[in-house]
């Protein structure tokens, strides 16, 4: 059992409507025992970085169906370090061309999950590299 | 630990946002650590409880409230508890998304909190962690649950002022809250106030405080207001603020803050018996299953509990003297 459970925020950024993904996901991760920060729709950078800061979370997940990910994610992770949160898991999730995961990787995104990943998988992978340590100051 | 803990607090007194965010997760892992945090609370912060029926509109208004307060130059923080999945232990938090515009305000600190207990208020760890939110210096901290309607619910015992939001529309619900929090309220909000019905809850809940109130000062101001279209918010704002000044005018009077004290005593006693007995009922539940052993159990489940309060009683002795 873990000391706490692990805090994980599903974010949408950017211009897109489609969050049905993102909440059946944030839902697998309660089931899995997570405690999920859903954000809602059309989330800025800013606003992303600023929430988990305050809600102190181990994992970010960017849900991305507007195809704008190689613009969005490079500004989240920014924001995020800029923010003092740049050791959060950073995943993203959503309608991602095979070409543009290692360009995403290379700015700092653990995993990319596309269509058809099994909810399994994705809890398994967070479960798997979030380390069950207490933070340092 | 301790160390490192020290140095985090120091950083949250600086008014270091993220030092906040960690502190609050340290308390929740490690409730040994707010021992003493309550006591030393300064109760620079008015805390209010914000309560009343689910789908009153409870955060929605909290939103509003808290762009109100910063217009005014006012820092704010907002405690959200969600109910956890009794079965996963898992929880989605989501309040925030009623909150979105002033979720994001620099001088808006919102932290969504998992609650553990049927009261839904989280954390034996809520006296410990409203000093911390002091400690940084907000002006105002809310407490928002949906538990928060009960007069037994910790949020509604360890706050300063008890903020009640109700809608047209309920029914009975002003008779079922009758000797709950309609009486411990100290502003009442008629949310949706377009709504038919509303004049009728405002002439009943006027009725009711004209019955048990001793004086017609003593009866809870009765708002009026919108909270998705921003009307009324000005009002509730001022009146808390109101609030807040009168409290800091006359300080917070003696016997009141004896009465927090034990309050914050009893909110973090009661938890930690809670936590301690539902653990330790589900590891008996889970490894006697089937067996039908129940009555030798039930033995064996009592001196089990008391060794633990042995050892939570050792903890506390190592850390008093």
């Amino acid at each position: 059992m873990r000391r706490r459970p692990i805090r994980v925020l599903i974010a949408k950024p950017g211009l897109d409507g489609h969050d049905r993904g993102a909440k059946v996901l944030a839902r697998a991760l309660r089931d899995a025992g997570m405690e999920v920060i859903y954000t809602g729709l059309f989330q800025t950078p800013e606003s992303i970085a600023q929430t988990a800061v305050d809600e102190d979370v181990d994992v970010v997940g960017l849900s991305i169906l507007s195809g704008a990910h190689n613009q969005l994610v490079p500004e989240v992770i920014r924001a995020l370090r800029e923010h003092g949160k740049g050791e959060a898991l950073i995943l993203v999730g959503g309608i991602i061309p095979q070409d543009d995961i290692p360009f995403l990787k290379a700015q700092g995104v653990a995993e990319v999950f596309g269509p058809g990943t099994s909810l399994a998988e994705i809890v398994r992978y967070i479960e798997s590299h979030v380390p069950d340590v207490v933070p340092n100051g | 630990m301790v160390a490192q803990w020290d140095t985090l607090l120091e950083r949250v007194r600086l008014r270091d946002r993220s030092a906040l965010a960690r502190a609050i997760s340290l308390l929740e892992r490690n409730p040994e650590l707010g021992h003493d945090l309550d006591i030393e609370r300064s109760r620079q912060a008015l805390v209010v409880a914000v309560a009343g029926p689910p789908g009153a509109g409870k955060s929605t208004l909290l939103g509003a409230l808290a762009s109100e307060m910063t217009r005014r130059d006012a820092t704010v923080a907002i405690l959200a508890f969600d109910p956890i999945s009794p079965r996963s232990g898992g929880a989605i938090l989501g309040d925030r998304i009623r909150m979105l515009e002033s979720a994001h305000h620099p001088r808006v600190f919102v932290r969504s909190l998992a609650a553990r207990d049927p009261y839904g208020a989280g954390t034996p760890q809520l006296p410990a962690l409203l000093a911390l939110l002091d400690a940084y210096g907000f002006d105002f901290i809310f407490l928002e649950s949906v538990g928060a309607g009960q007069e037994a619910s910790p949020l509604v015992q360890v706050a300063d002022v008890v903020l009640l939001v109700l809608v047209p529309g309920l029914g009975d619900s002003i008779q079922t809250l009758k000797a709950g929090v309609l009486e411990l309220a100290d502003l009442v909000v008629v949310n949706k106030a377009d709504r038919p019905g509303a004049e009728d809850v405002v002439r009943d809940l006027s009725a009711y405080y004209r019955l048990i109130a001793e004086s017609p000062e003593s009866a809870p101001p009765i708002l009026r207001a919108i909270a998705s279209a921003g009307e009324g918010v000005t009002e509730i704002a001022e009146a808390l603020i109101e609030l807040r000044d009168r409290r800091a005018a006359t300080g917070v009077p003696e016997q009141h803050r004896e009465e927090q004290a034990a309050r914050s005593w009893e909110v973090r006693v009661r938890h930690r018996c809670y936590l301690l007995i539902t653990e330790l009922l589900n590891e008996f539940l889970a490894e006697a299953r089937g067996t039908g052993r129940w009555r030798a159990l039930e033995a064996r489940f009592y001196r089990e509990l008391a060794q633990r309060l042995q050892v939570l009683a050792e903890s506390m002795r190592a850390d008093s003297d």
